[in-house]
């Protein structure tokens, strides 16, 4: 595999990409190595584990701490919300209460309540509220997600 | 940079509509002595103006109860201080027989209409979001198969 390094400084954003063929070990190798650079460590009650943080739902503060729940697992960070936040807003995390903060690609869909209050239903399932205050972030996080997708197109 | 722009191109035209009718009304007041219905139903629409946005604006206060028990409960805080006021008019000039009827229609029309249509506007707000969190998944589902 020919490897090559280009220094150049008026770049705005050092970056990695990978040109193949065809799907094979190395690759797999690669994306496997890659996708660490941008892993957290989750505490639980048998020790550290390894997560990524695309595969979060949602974060909450509880007496202070940062839970970061999973499909179905529930891990505590070594991070503030809003420090999380700063790091792994470009990856979908938006904030939709004072202690929460949502992983919009786990998004389902959004209910409108007769209360008008809005219900965000997970990919799990679960139901989690958001807070007015915040609706005006979430919407402008989703559209520019969208705008970022038709980019790529 | 440009000071009036399409975000506060509106809101101007009213501060500035607001000045000339008020002044107006001061100037007509001071210069001329003409103080009658004209001028004071001006005066008591920017005083139940300034008390509406007041009531509207301490909104975020009731972020833990539903919506529209907000909305009822400042109808009643503001529709109580509008008839407070009406009341104690009545003690300055006599009142019409339908006073009260007709400050209770004023108010409450236009802000049953502006409840509606903030209603309405959530709702497709919500069938849009909805709309572009389908498109969202449908893209990275493609990207998912594309990498294999």
């Amino acid at each position: 595999m020919k490897i090559q390094y280009w220094k150049d400084p008026s770049l705005e954003e050092d970056h990695i990409d990978v040109h193949y063929r065809q799907e094979t070990e190395t690759i797999d190798v690669i994306r496997e190595f890659f996708s660490s650079f941008n892993s957290i460590m989750g505490k639980k009650e048998d020790g550290m584990h390894k997560i990524h943080p695309g595969s979060i739902y949602y974060l909450e503060v509880v007496d202070r701490k940062l839970f970061a729940y999973q499909e179905k697992e529930v891990y505590q960070l070594d991070y503030s919300l809003r420090n999380y936040l700063e790091l792994f807003g470009t990856n979908g995390f938006v904030q939709i209460g004072k202690s929460m903060a949502v992983n919009i690609y786990k998004v389902n869909r959004l209910k409108a309540d007769l209360n008008m209050r809005l219900r965000l239903q997970m990919d799990n399932g679960e139901v989690l509220i958001l807070n007015r205050n915040y609706k005006k972030a979430f919407l402008e996080m989703l559209k520019h997600i969208k705008e970022v997708c038709y980019e790529n197109n | 940079m440009k000071i009036i722009n399409r975000q506060n191109f509106f809101p101007i035209v009213c501060v500035v509509f607001t000045l000339l009718i008020m002044g107006k009304v001061i100037l007509e007041a001071v210069l001329q002595g003409l103080f009658g219905g004209y001028q004071e139903n001006i005066l008591i629409m920017f005083v139940l103006s300034l008390l509406a946005t007041f009531v509207l604006s301490q909104h975020y206060r009731f972020q833990r109860l539903p919506l529209l028990l907000v909305i009822v409960i400042q109808y009643v805080v503001i529709i109580s201080v509008v008839m407070l006021i009406t009341w104690a008019g009545s003690f300055f000039e006599p009142l019409h027989e339908d006073g009260y009827r007709d400050m209770f229609r004023s108010f409450t029309v236009p802000y049953v209409i502006g409840a509606v249509i903030y209603y309405i506007s959530l709702f497709y707000e919500v069938r849009g979001a909805n709309k572009t969190l389908m498109e969202i998944k449908e893209y990275r589902d493609e990207r998912n198969k594309e990498i294999g």
